[in-house]
């Protein structure tokens, strides 16, 4: 089996004297959706952000394409291809959509060209019509799409997707898994994060479950879906 | 009728395209540096007097348009430096370290305006035909003012492209609203800073040259205009451009409108404004919602490298030499040293009322001078109207000040950080203003010739007409005002190291350290940090108090913001958190200043420099040097290098 994408390596990580992350190993194959699901404050968000280096790990190594980046800054480790959509979507609230793409747009990524804007624009068509109008006023689900193709135009070849489908409407956060399906199918390679585990079970080809700032289980959906003691202890899903 | 109205809305409109031009920039620094840039008016000054230098030799015709393309760029090149250089080091840092910073570059830039060319007023020669008025609806105007409002407005309309259209400028504009998302997407913002601090200095310079030619140029020209732009920015937004715009017009007419029809609300108007939007709206007229905060705490002074014991020894030390000062007189030196000492003494107050808001729970109060300037007017008035005795004045100054302190701190200690900072200046500059107008402090003079004597209905002493001898030194007149500053002083600190040890004291210290942890534990801070301020601003009104028992007199200018600015520097240069820093401070900024005016006028150049280079590289204050220092005697290496027990080396080399 060839090399994976993205590995980690046995990271500590943390904010100053808080640490959060306990000799943390992942990793992810190319072409993969991997999910990393855990309760609030498991340690999620900070692993993300641990990966992107917008904090540095104090131990332990990341590995991007056989690459180091664990001590790589943020903006050192997009141009290589991987994007972060964080928790809080934060799209620019007062740039119009298309300037949330434009700003984005730079090249980078390594393997698959980046999504030119107006490609993006094929796959979320319903921002289509609204390229115009300002950040703020899109919905919830909108922000999400945006802040997803916004990774794409950027060259990301690795998505962290962090929560995306927290505070959707149901039927909004089926249309956000197919796309994310799509974009899979497309190449795209997928870590995501999630609290709600169905999400996982439906998208992921491999899950891990964090809890405490450690891994505590690493196994397929349909593994993961059996495992009852895993599923009632670290994610509270009565079966 | 229809003539002076339109008179005065081009005279606003002239003025107001320069407000615009000052605030434009400094908006869109503070947008995505998050820096308060004082310094501002000083390159607003700058651009005006390069522009001198320039039309000097080519005089007033071509000499002008190219001083107006030369001069702004030149002051470009110092906003890059000035960035690159100071500002740079510290992001990252509590906000702040940026306001004491670019403050102490005031000093420094004012006093080298001074070294390179004359003090006082000279007019900027404009071009021939734009002397030529022309004529609008039957009335006349003068062509320059026109020429302003085309040239000021191109200009803003050109900056307003740049952020709308090009690849910079949307760069610019979501920094603004989010600068780690920008990282986030691979571009490296923090290059971007040099450039946006350099045109925003350039367009502060176009600014001075074009009201340069419309009024005159003077070393102040900066210190006074500062505050104005301060309140634009404000009111359109703190990161608005297009706020900037609105709110630099607006203000510009009312100004304008105002000077002509109820003189005495000019100055009131636009600070009662700011003080309003700050408290219904933060955000301003076109802000958004809120910044992301990443500024990291204040920096306050280290333990020191003493034990307990130790410092309890050295401060009745210190008391113990302070009291022997005044027997020096006559012997050892003149009497000057101790009406200096005495300063010291005061302002040592002063400084430390405002580390006990400051420094211990975080409030940083840009208008402290408020309550100083309450405290001395307080004195005045009531020993001219009221009563000369200096415990009933002083005993009504503290009340005042505290009461004024309570008033502030209700309202405005719910908004938070830089906007409280905002605020407060806001308020220091209202009184400023009032005081500057009312009949009853006797207006811009100010009060005169007050005397007290000390006792209670009409029982005392006048401290003048008796003295104390000890041996053969006879004190009198200030030698013994001198134990009444002392003591002033000594009682302060002991009671705010009484509250700061009780329980209050503990909630404050938590509150510094992480207010949101304070408010989980179930303390509602905001009561905490009220009491804190009104206990801060009656202190301070009885340092203004005391120092105008002392010389009789109180002036308008005892709130002018750049007194609130010393008393911070002090602060700092003492060390911020420490009760005895900030009395340190006052001692070091009186000594350096008397030192210096010794060898040369310009000692703000000096003490300016020396603070911007505390601020940059011991921003902990003097108080924190000997545990800095520690490492360095002891061990004879850098602590970097200093060998631990696991480091093989250990022991190895002696
Ligand atoms: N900036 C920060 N500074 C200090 N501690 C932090 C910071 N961000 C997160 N933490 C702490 O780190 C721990 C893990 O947080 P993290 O955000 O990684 O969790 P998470 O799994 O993403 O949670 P959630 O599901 O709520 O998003 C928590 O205890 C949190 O309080
Ligand atoms: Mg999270």
């Amino acid at each position: 089996m060839s090399d994976p994408l993205l590995s980690v390596d046995g990271i500590d990580s943390g904010y100053g004297e808080t640490k959060v992350l306990r000799d943390l190993s992942l990793s992810v194959d190319r072409g993969d959706v991997v999910s990393l699901v855990g309760r609030n404050g498991a340690g999620k968000t900070t692993t993300l952000r641990s990966i992107m280096g917008i904090v540095t790990p104090t131990a332990g190594s990341v590995t991007y394409r056989g690459e180091d980046v664990t001590t790589l800054p943020a903006t050192e480790t997009v141009k290589r291809g991987i994007s972060l959509v964080p928790e809080e979507r934060r799209i620019f609230p007062e740039l119009t959509v298309m300037e949330n793409l434009e700003i984005a747009d730079h090249g980078g990524g390594t393997e698959a060209d980046s999504l030119s804007i107006a490609e993006a624009l094929e796959t979320f068509e319903n921002l289509r019509e609204r390229t115009d109008n300002a950040g703020s006023s899109l919905s919830g689900g909108e922000q999400q799409m945006l802040a997803i193709a916004r990774a794409l135009v950027g060259g990301a070849d690795l998505v962290l997707l962090d929560e995306p489908t927290e505070g959707l409407a149901p039927y909004i956060v089926q249309d956000l898994m197919d796309v994310v399906r799509e974009l899979n199918e497309q190449g795209i390679t997928v870590l995501l994060v999630e609290q709600n585990v169905h999400v996982c079970l439906e998208l992921a080809d491999r899950n891990y479950v964090i809890d405490q700032g450690e891994i505590v289980y690493e196994g397929t959906s349909d593994d993961l879906a059996d495992n009852d003691e895993v599923l009632d202890r670290y994610l509270g899903v009565s079966v | 009728m229809l003539g002076g109205l339109i008179q005065q809305l081009l005279d606003g409109l002239t003025i107001g395209v320069v407000y615009v031009l000052l605030a434009a920039g400094l908006s869109v620094i503070f947008g995505v540096m998050h820096v308060i840039n004082f310094a501002h008016g000083e390159l607003f000054a700058l651009g005006a007097y390069f522009a001198l230098a320039l039309i000097g030799p080519l005089g007033g015709g071509t000499g002008f348009f190219v001083a107006l393309l030369v001069a702004p760029l030149l002051v470009g090149v110092i906003g890059v430096l000035i960035e690159r250089f100071t500002v740079r080091p510290l992001y990252g840092r509590n906000p702040l370290y940026h306001i004491l910073l670019t403050f102490g570059l005031v000093l420094v830039i004012n006093d080298l305006i001074y070294v390179g060319w004359e003090p006082g007023s000279v007019s900027m020669p404009i071009p021939e035909f734009l002397r030529a008025t022309v004529d609008v609806l039957g009335a006349s105007y003068a062509l320059y003012n026109l020429f302003i409002i085309a040239f000021g407005g191109a200009m803003a309309f050109g900056v307003w492209a740049l952020l709308e259209y090009t690849k910079f400028g949307l760069i610019v504009r979501a920094g603004s609203q989010d600068r780690q998302m920008v990282r986030n997407l691979g571009i490296d913002i923090d290059r971007y800073y040099s450039l946006v601090f350099g045109m925003g200095a350039a367009l502060a310079a176009v600014a001075g040259i074009v009201l340069g030619g419309y009024q005159t140029v003077s070393p102040e020209m900066g210190t006074s205009i500062i505050i104005p732009a301060f309140v634009i920015v404000v009111l359109g937004g703190l990161g608005s451009f297009k706020g900037a715009v609105v709110a630099g017009l607006l203000v510009g007419i009312i100004q304008t409108v105002l000077r002509t029809h109820v003189p005495i609300l000019e100055g009131l108007v636009i600070f009662l404004l700011m003080i309003g939007i700050l408290l219904i709206r933060p955000q301003g007229l076109f802000g958004s919602e809120a910044h992301d905060d990443d500024g990291g705490e204040l920096l306050t002074g280290t333990g020191g490298v003493l034990d307990s014991q130790t410092r309890t020894r050295l401060a009745i030390a210190m008391v113990g030499l302070l009291a022997l000062v005044p027997l020096g007189v006559g012997t050892l030196y003149s009497p000057y040293v101790v009406s200096l000492v005495i300063e010291i003494l005061i302002w040592g107050l002063f400084a430390l009322s405002l580390d006990f808001v400051m420094g211990y729970t975080g409030l940083v109060s840009l208008g402290h001078a408020l309550f100083y300037g309450t405290g001395a007017y307080a004195v005045a008035i009531v020993l001219l109207n009221v009563s000369q005795s200096a415990f009933v004045a002083i005993a009504l100054a503290v009340l005042v000040s505290a009461g004024i302190a309570w008033f502030v701190g209700f309202l405005s200690i719910r908004v938070s950080g830089v906007y409280f900072a905002m605020i407060t200046l806001g308020f220091a500059e209202l009184f400023y203003n009032v005081v500057s107008r009312l009949e009853i402090t006797n207006g811009s003079d100010g009060l005169f010739g007050a005397s007290a004597y000390y006792g209670v209905a009409g029982v005392g002493v006048d401290l003048d007409s008796i003295a104390i001898f000890l041996g053969s030194v006879a004190l009198t007149g200030q030698m013994l005002f001198y134990y009444v500053a002392l003591a002033a002083l000594l009682g302060a600190f002991l009671l705010t190291r009484r509250m700061l040890q009780s329980p209050f004291g503990s909630v404050l210290k938590s509150i510094r350290e992480n207010e949101q942890r304070a408010t989980f534990l179930g303390y509602e801070t905001t009561v905490y940090k009220r009491r804190a301020f009104v206990v801060s601003g009656a202190l301070a009104g009885l340092a203004g108090g005391l120092f105008t028992l002392n010389t009789g007199y109180a002036t308008p200018s005892f709130a002018h913001w750049l007194h609130s600015g010393e008393v911070i520097v002090m602060v700092i240069l003492g060390g911020m958190g420490t009760l005895y820093g900030p009395i340190l401070g006052s001692f070091v900024f009186f000594g350096l200043e008397d030192v210096l005016t010794d060898f040369t006028a310009r000692w703000r150049l000096v003490l300016g420099t020396v603070f911007v280079l505390f601020v940059i590289f011991l921003p902990q204050g003097l108080v924190s040097l000997p545990s800095q220092l520690v490492p360095y005697l002891s061990g004879g290496s850098s602590p970097e290098t200093e060998p631990t027990p696991e480091d093989p080396g250990f022991g190895g080399d002696g």
